[in-house]
């Protein structure tokens, strides 16, 4: 028998339910599934479906009920509230829909309120650069739009070098063009540093540009495929 | 590396200006005035506490009818004591259009010196220095003259006597005076040409050791100095330890209790200031939920997150701390000493530093201002991630969002009630705010009708036009063969003043508490319908303990006729023992119940009980029959030790130790009113200040939080009018409903501070609130809002309409 690596993610047996007797709903039922380092995973599924919780429980924001998750190499359900946010300090960026950037910092000042919880952060002007917000660098939230708020999302996010990249409908609040230039700038950073992605979304057609693509659908993962015929982000349509 | 949001504080600071200029406004102004009070109190107090040393103040003094001889002197020197000539003459002139005494002394050389203000000592002839305090409230100033036993006197100095830091007249006036009473220096030939109404022969006397003796040992003193003059032949008319010499130590005592007031007020403040910062900073954690909810995931520790939203108030607070010290020491001090100097005479203030006003005012207010905050935005911080992501902070957010609302109640009344409940943590520290802002503004509107009550209780409660006090039981009732026999006695009597020793004895032993059976004859005429109307009393003085505290009540005992024609409702009959309603409020006392009263002079405890409870609250007297008195004092049957009377009586002085009058309860509501008016009108206007603050910040934020709300309500085409109708007048109404509501807590505590403030007076003072003075702190309260909700209207004016166009989660 072969051997092989570990994965950087891990899951197993994940449960997770919200409320209590009758009104108990368990929205995870059972995940088991294996990320590699430097995947883009797409997770589709539609809404009440457990995507949003599969995100929070990876991202250490809620306690599983049940069953284990390990991040390169850390099991998440034996860690405390403490160490969990030491784990996200380490480990993780995330991306939400909507941008919860800092209105009275600028948007190079937003990128540098993670960039101050890293100790390998990547060069800031390179990452602008990168980002399309050098010009926009000095402006505020309020006076840029919204597809360069969520650049300066992804950056704030990424500055600090983060091994998993958690985006939670990172288009969901933009027009299709500006969809596309996201998900192209995500695909881009993965290349580039080489973190691991995890897409959350209702759309279809962005599991398209990913290396795996997982789906859900009542708690239980429905689909778990490699994608071999991925397409750049740019070319996707729908 | 700093932290990067640290970059948004100046921001912040810049854009809610006018709400951290509010506060920081505020709290500089109350730390500004308290230090400011409590460096001038120190500074005081440490000027007080070395008056004696300074100005070579006497331990105490006695009066004599005449001058003490040798043998006197002796026999003080044997027992350690040092004895000094403090004479004075009182003469009585009009000044300011009033009758005034003023109590004229030689000028001292080695004891009891004088603090020169401005000018100097009299030199020459017809020249007079004049206590300062007395001078500054008639605008009598150096070169200006007062006429004395007819001859005109020039103001050359303007000065302080060590031993009149507050000017009573009398050791037993329940309030020094101010406006028509003084003291003052000339030279000694200028003395000994004035005759004035009568000279006093008062000793101030020197005792070995006595610094480092207790008080028990002071009053043990004053008995042998007593016994000593006595037994060498002196006759003593009154004897005063220097810390019951209320001339001498009120003014020191009444520094140090006002400090207690202040520092309660301070610390009030700064707690609902530190509740303020909190409810504003925990409406930004709330509109910046999602940010923290972003930040938190990010791994940001709560704490780092903690001192980011705890900087600004600290930052205020601290900033506030040091202005208002700056401003307390540089500016207020003077003033706030002036609100001391205006009704006390101590030498000239020399401020001086004092660490334990900087902890109080700096320290403990800025630790009480983090340690608030600290606890709010720590609990308002313990929601996790998600929830902030979620914008589910608020724990009651659920129940209060779905609370269901009767329909028939109209569509507009929902609306407010859910503008109420959506801003209940605002709506419940503006309460408090406006609880203490109430409580200022009762209590600076209230004290003064609180005196004047008292005032009108106790001239309510005097039985007569006249209430004589007297040194020995001077009959006037005796046939005119007695008082002429009387009047050859007197004639042949010893010693300069022309008494006596019969006379001298009963004085002197009515005054050390050995009552002897020798009754003196007055030898003035009355006329019989007069002597007829004049009932005999019998006066003592008793402690009984407070219901709280270490301190006890001072109280009057009178012996009274049983069918007296002053106390027509009082049955003393059978042994009864009456308390006044007073001692029910302040003792406790209740009909049925036996206290022990204590004698401090005595040192005995007597074990009476009460039968019923008599006149008006501010009577805190006990009554009996002149028969019980007597038989529970063990006096002669026959003793008594005053009269009272609707006519004046023409009575020797050389026997009467102090006559009360109605006018003397004007006199008592008038000087109150002078020392404690501008302080309450402080607090007045400090009330007025604290409400626009808080009533503005507060009801702000529920504007600001509902910007988007307004703002749709201007898409749907609401105008600006109908918008004021849903959200000012529903502040309106909780503003308006909090005042009143406030109303009986406000009242409450008023009447307990009150309690507290007064207990250390001697009488009781009922509090009382009438209709019309809630009517006055509501009608405050709401002419302060209103120029508030100008405000509001305004801004509501000016929500823009692309706040609803805004992204929204």
């Amino acid at each position: 028998m072969g051997c092989r690596m570990t994965a950087y993610l891990q899951i197993r047996d994940l449960r997770k339910g919200f409320g209590e007797g009758e009104a108990h709903v368990e929205v995870l039922r059972g995940i088991d599934v294996e990320l590699e380092k430097g995947e883009i995973c797409v997770l589709l599924g539609p809404s009440g479906s457990g995507k949003s919780t599969f995100l929070d429980l990876v991202g250490g924001l809620e306690p599983a009920d049940s069953g284990s998750i390990v991040v390169n190499g850390t099991e998440l359900t034996a860690l405390n509230d403490k160490q969990l946010g030491e784990y996200r300090r380490r480990e993780l960026g995330f991306v939400f829909q909507f941008y919860n950037l800092v209105p009275d910092l600028t948007i190079r000042e937003n990128i540098e309120v993670t960039e101050y919880l890293s100790s390998n952060a990547l060069p800031l002007d390179e990452l602008l650069r990168g980002l399309g917000l050098w010009e926009h660098r000095s402006k505020f939230p309020r006076q840029v739009s919204g597809g360069q708020q969520q650049r300066c999302a992804i950056g704030r996010a990424l500055v600090k070098n983060p091994g998993l990249l958690l985006c939670d409908e990172p288009t969901g609040a933009l027009d299709y063009e500006t969809s596309k230039e996201i998900l192209a700038l995500i695909e881009e950073v993965n290349r580039t540093y080489g973190c691991t992605v995890i897409i959350v979304t209702h759309n279809d057609a962005i599991g398209n540009m990913a290396h795996r693509i997982l789906r859900l659908r009542e708690g239980v993962l429905a689909e778990n495929t490699v994608n071999p015929n991925r397409i750049p982000a740019r070319d996707l349509e729908w | 590396m700093r932290c990067p949001l640290s970059k948004r504080h100046l921001r912040e600071l810049r854009h809610n200006l006018g709400r951290y200029i509010g506060i920081f406004a505020l709290l500089a102004s109350t730390i500004a005035m308290v230090a400011g009070f409590l460096v001038g109190a120190s500074s005081i107090e440490r000027i007080f506490a070395t008056i004696p040393e300074t100005y070579h103040t006497e331990n105490g003094h006695f009066v004599t009818n005449d001058k003490i001889g040798l043998a006197a002197k002796t026999a003080l020197s044997d027992i350690g004591v040092e004895v000094k000539e403090n004479f004075s003459r009182e003469i009585t002139t009009q000044i300011d259009g009033r009758t005034t005494h003023v109590r004229v002394f030689p000028n001292r050389e080695d004891f009891n010196l004088p603090a020169i203000y401005d000018g100097r000592l009299p030199e020459g002839p017809n020249e007079i220095a004049i206590d300062d305090t007395f001078l500054s409230k008639h605008s009598l100033k150096l070169g200006d003259s007062i006429r004395l036993d007819g001859k005109d006197f020039t103001i050359v100095g303007d000065v302080v006597l060590s031993d009149y830091t507050a000017l009573f007249e009398k050791n037993e006036d329940f309030v020094m005076n101010t406006l028509t009473f003084t003291v003052a220096l000339v030279t000694r030939d200028d003395w000994n040409s004035l005759e004035g109404d009568s000279t006093s022969y008062t000793y101030a006397y020197f005792v070995d050791g006595y610094d480092d003796m207790t008080t028990a040992e002071h009053v043990d003193k004053q008995v042998d100095i007593a016994r000593a003059l006595t037994d060498s032949g002196a006759r003593v008319t009154d004897i005063v330890d220097m810390w019951s010499n209320q001339a001498f130590f009120y003014a020191g005592e009444d520094v140090s209790h006002d400090q207690a007031i202040y520092r309660v007020l301070l610390y009030l403040i700064i707690i609902v200031m530190a509740f303020i910062f909190v409810v504003l900073t925990a409406a930004t954690i709330e509109e910046e939920s999602a940010v923290i909810g972003t930040l938190l995931a990010s791994g940001y520790r709560k704490g780092e997150l903690l001192r980011h939203y705890l900087f600004l108030p600290a930052a205020v607070g601290l900033a506030a701390c040091i202005v208002g010290n700056v401003v307390g020491y540089g500016v207020c001090v003077t003033p706030f000493s002036g609100l001391y100097y205006n009704s006390y005479s101590f030498p000239p203030l020399s401020i001086t530093f004092n660490p334990s006003v900087f902890l109080i005012t700096t320290v403990i207010p800025f630790a009480i201002l983090v340690l608030v905050n600290l606890v709010g935005l720590a609990y308002k911080l313990k929601c996790t991630p998600i929830q902030f992501l979620r914008h589910d902070t608020r724990k009651h957010r659920k129940a209060r969002r779905g609370l269901q609302l009767p329909e028939r109640w109209g569509y507009i009344a929902r609306f407010r009630i859910r503008v109420f409940t959506r801003n209940l943590s605002q709506f419940g520290t503006l309460f408090g705010g406006i609880l203490i802002a109430s409580l200022l503004l009762l209590f600076g509107l209230g004290m003064r009708l609180v005196i004047s009550d008292y005032v009108e209780d106790m001239e309510n409660d005097l039985p007569a036009q006249y209430i004589y006090s007297l040194k020995a039981p001077l009959e006037i009732d005796d046939s005119a063969d007695k008082r002429a026999e009387y009047v050859l006695i007197d004639m042949l009597g010893t010693g300069d003043s022309g008494h006596s020793d019969e006379q001298m004895n009963v004085i002197t032993g009515n005054l050390l508490g050995d009552v002897e059976d020798v009754h003196p004859v007055n030898v003035g005429e009355i006329p019989d319908e007069v002597k007829a109307q004049a009932e005999k009393v019998v006066m003592g003085e008793l402690e009984l303990a407070h219901k709280w505290g270490d301190l006890s009540e001072t109280i009057t005992v009178y012996g009274i006729q049983e069918d007296s024609r002053y106390w027509p409702e009082f049955d003393v009959s059978n042994g009864a023992i009456l308390a006044g309603t007073g001692l029910v409020a302040k003792c406790n006392v209740a009909p049925g119940e036996t206290y022990g009263f204590f004698n401090k002079y005595a040192g005995e405890t007597y074990d009476l009980t009460v039968t019923d409870t008599v006149g008006e609250p501010a009577n805190t007297n006990l009554y009996m029959s002149i028969e019980t008195f007597n038989r529970v004092f063990d006096n002669d049957p026959e003793y008594f030790s005053g009269y009272v009377s609707d006519e004046e009586l023409n009575l020797d002085a050389t026997y009467v130790a102090s006559v009360l009058t109605p006018d003397d309860m004007r006199k008592i509501a008038n000087q109150m009113d002078d020392s404690m008016g501008d302080l309450m009108n402080m607090v007045v206007g400090m009330a007025v200040v604290i409400y626009f603050i808080m009533m503005y910040l507060l009801t702000k934020t529920v504007i600001d939080r509902s910007a988007r709300s307004i703002s749709y309500m201007k898409v749907f085409g609401y105008r600006d009018r109908e918008i004021n109708k849903l959200y000012v007048r529903s502040i309106t109404i909780t503003v308006i409903v909090s005042l009143i509501v406030s109303l009986p807590i406000v009242i409450w505590t008023v009447s307990l501070f009150a309690e507290v403030v007064f207990m250390n007076y001697s009488g009781n003072f009922a509090v009382n609130i009438p209709f019309w003075l809630m009517a006055e702190s509501v009608g405050i309260g709401v002419a302060t809002y209103l120029v508030v909700a100008l405000f509001h209207i305004r801004a509501i004016k000016r929500v823009r309409l692309e706040e609803a166009l805004k992204v929204q989660e």
